[in-house]
């Protein structure tokens, strides 16, 4: 009981250590030169590069989804509702949840081992020397830019998912094509859209900032600093990231319904 | 600028390990001051709690800037305008050299305009014969001109007060002297003061004209090269002095 | 850097018109919607009708229902959203119905010909409730269909 306890007040520490964090880097960031600049190439970091990644997991997720629940729906003789059911699940739950953890497995663990090792490397110290406040400098353009692109990539992974459930369970299974679609589009609301939106935003904001946290503090947190600080830094980064999406997919869910 | 560092019983510990227990030291403008002493001994932590980087546990850290009218007041450190050139350079990878050199000046808050930016790291790529090496990345470079990128770095804001961290690392002996020149030669053509931490005794003392001998978390001797030789502690002097010794049996 | 800026560029382009195409095809967003005006219609029985469930004319989706509550009477009220240029007269039915045999149930509404027109709150009277599939069953199976005679 008593280890539950400190675990429960670890956790909340750290949460809000990195809500601080994140708060700090943003609002310093807008005091940085050369801003516009600087969140192209962190979107170019987190956007882009994940880009491809989403595009296959969409797509054969939605695959999947549709060879499964096919065979699931026609035992009951309602394989009409596999659009209702592919399209509900991926845009309110699938899509902003795996495609945070694809995001993360790319781009957040690159953040997190290239802080770490600027850290290592005394360039954040540096920084701090020249006058350059380093956590809006690092982590300012990379809070924003996840902000901005984790929205985006959780869209093109809906649409492809959608196409993935199309491909599998009306190509290939034989479902109505009409039929199929003609669910999607009347079983969607704007509210569930919405919904998957918001969970991304925060997802997006909130693990690229345990990301950038978990790098920058590299030197204290991890048992050895150096370069094996930094390996433990970028898996805490993962592992803490993936935990956070689950665990707040799962609250924000039993708030919007 | 005529200015007076001050340091008085300064402590650091890590943990319970007492790294700095009272460290009495002071800095002249217009002099290269030496911090030499064992490896481990906290001359590079020293550097650091001057900087800023760390905090101190302990003790006090003053300076003290006298005016050309003669009049004497308190500033800190980042008002005074430093540069700190770290051990390994601490250069950025994605940029290039000149990118590297103007960050200080773009991202600081001096309020150039980029073509005052270009001109000034332009010329000092010039001073510092890095021209031919503008565009490309540190990763491209050799050590002896990654050092004088950082170099460049460090002068770029115009500081009145160089810290050196170990300059001459990972270099030959021959690079080594280079280093010193440079910094002996910048200094009087820059106006810049200058605070190293060296292991390479007595190479650095050709330069220095304050030497302190930091030991076992104390300053435990600070005078002029001259004044080494007039030490009557015998285990100080032969501590100063073995490193002649041993760069002559590696050379 | 002048390439990362387009492929950057490129790539939120793209993004955006898949937010846009999510949030206002797929997701049917109200927000540049037409104008709606409210109806009410108080059932029996509302089992199976929730808010946003269909409202239809002749099997054309024409409006949702906005909300359910129970009257003072016990009866189910529908408040169903209409678009604004749709009149329909007082003397407009409204079913319940369900798409298959276990689909989602929905309000289907007969427009009537009276030549007087329901105003924004009015309510329409003429309403059937669901066919209640279990009491049908059970009466065909144990003969009430004749008792009930």
């Amino acid at each position: 009981m008593d280890k539950i306890l400190k675990i429960i007040t670890f956790s909340v520490r750290e949460l809000g250590e990195i809500l601080l964090f994140i708060i700090n880097s943003i609002v310093g960031f807008f005091l940085c030169q050369k801003r516009f600049s600087k969140i192209i190439i962190s979107s170019y970091e987190i956007g882009f590069r994940c880009l491809f990644i989403i595009l296959v997991i969409g797509l054969f997720t939605g695959m999947v989804m549709g060879l499964q629940m096919y065979y699931t729906l026609i035992k009951f003789g309602a394989e009409s509702a596999l659009g209702t059911a592919i399209s509900l699940s991926i845009i309110r739950e699938l899509g902003p949840v795996l495609s945070a953890l694809m995001i993360v497995g790319q781009s957040g663990s690159a953040i997190c081992s290239e802080i770490g090792i600027q850290r290592n490397d005394e360039q954040i110290d540096a920084l701090e020397t020249m006058g350059i406040g380093s956590r809006s400098f690092l982590a300012g353009p990379r809070l924003l830019a996840g902000f901005i692109c984790f929205p985006i990539l959780t869209a093109i992974f809906d649409l492809i998912g959608l196409w993935g459930g199309y491909f599998s369970g009306s190509i290939l299974m034989g479902l109505d094509a009409a039929i199929y679609w003609n669910k999607v589009f009347s079983s969607v609301q704007f509210i569930d859209v919405l919904g998957g939106f918001i969970k991304s935003f925060i997802f997006g904001v909130f693990t690229i900032g345990i990301c950038c946290y978990e790098g920058y503090y590299s030197h204290i947190k991890s048992s050895y600093p150096g370069i094996r600080g930094v390996s433990q830094a970028a898996t805490r980064a993962v592992v803490k990231s993936s935990i956070f999406i689950l665990v707040f997919d799962y609250l924000i869910t039993s708030f919007l319904l | 600028m005529k200015f007076c560092l001050n340091i008085k019983s300064l402590k650091k510990n890590f943990g319970c390990n007492s790294v700095l227990s009272n460290v009495d030291l002071e800095i002249q403008s217009d002099k290269v001051t030496v911090i030499i002493g064992k490896s481990g001994a906290g001359k590079s932590v020293l550097l650091k709690l001057i900087a800023g980087i760390l905090n101190a546990d302990g003790g006090k850290i003053s300076i003290t800037q006298v005016s050309d009218a003669g009049q004497s007041s308190e500033i800190n450190l980042k008002d005074l305008g430093f540069s700190y050139m770290f051990q390994n350079n601490a250069l950025f990878d994605s940029l290039t050299a000149f990118d590297n050199i103007a960050l200080p000046l773009i991202e600081g808050n001096y309020n150039f305009k980029s073509s005052q930016v270009r001109l000034k790291v332009d010329a000092l790529l010039e001073q510092l014969d890095l021209l031919s090496s503008k565009n490309k990345f540190p990763g491209e470079l050799s050590g002896g001109m990654k050092k004088r990128v950082a170099f460049a770095r460090a002068l770029v804001t115009e500081p009145n007060i160089v810290l050196f961290d170990e300059p001459t690392t990972g270099l030959d002996p021959e690079k080594k002297f280079t280093v010193f020149e440079m910094i002996n030669q910048y200094k009087e053509q820059f106006g810049f003061s200058a605070l190293l931490v060296s292991h390479d005794i007595p190479e650095v003392y050709e330069i220095v004209d304050s030497i302190a001998w930091l030991d076992e978390g104390k300053i435990k001797f600070q005078g002029s090269k001259d004044e080494i030789d007039r030490i009557a502690d015998q285990s100080v002097k032969n501590y100063l002095k073995t490193g002649r010794f041993n760069s002559k049996v590696r050379l | 850097m002048k390439k990362i800026e387009i492929i950057v560029g490129f790539f939120v382009l793209i993004g955006l018109v898949s937010i846009f195409y999510l949030s206002f095809r797929i997701g049917k967003s109200e927000f540049i919607g037409e104008k709606t005006y409210e109806l009410n219609a108080s059932f029996s029985n509302l089992s199976g009708v929730s808010a946003n469930s269909r409202v239809e004319i002749a099997g054309v989706k024409v409006g949702s229902v906005k909300s359910i509550y129970l009257n003072d009477d016990f009866r189910a009220v529908a408040r169903i959203e209409i678009p604004i240029s749709l009149f329909l007269d007082d003397d407009t039915i409204a079913l319940i119905k369900t798409s298959g045999l276990i689909g989602d149930r929905f309000i289907e509404l007969l427009p009537g010909g009276s030549g007087i027109q329901l105003e924004p709150g009015d309510y329409i009277t003429d309403t059937q409730p669901a066919i209640d599939l279990e009491s049908l069953i059970s009466k065909f199976s144990f003969g009430g269909l004749t008792d009930s005679k």
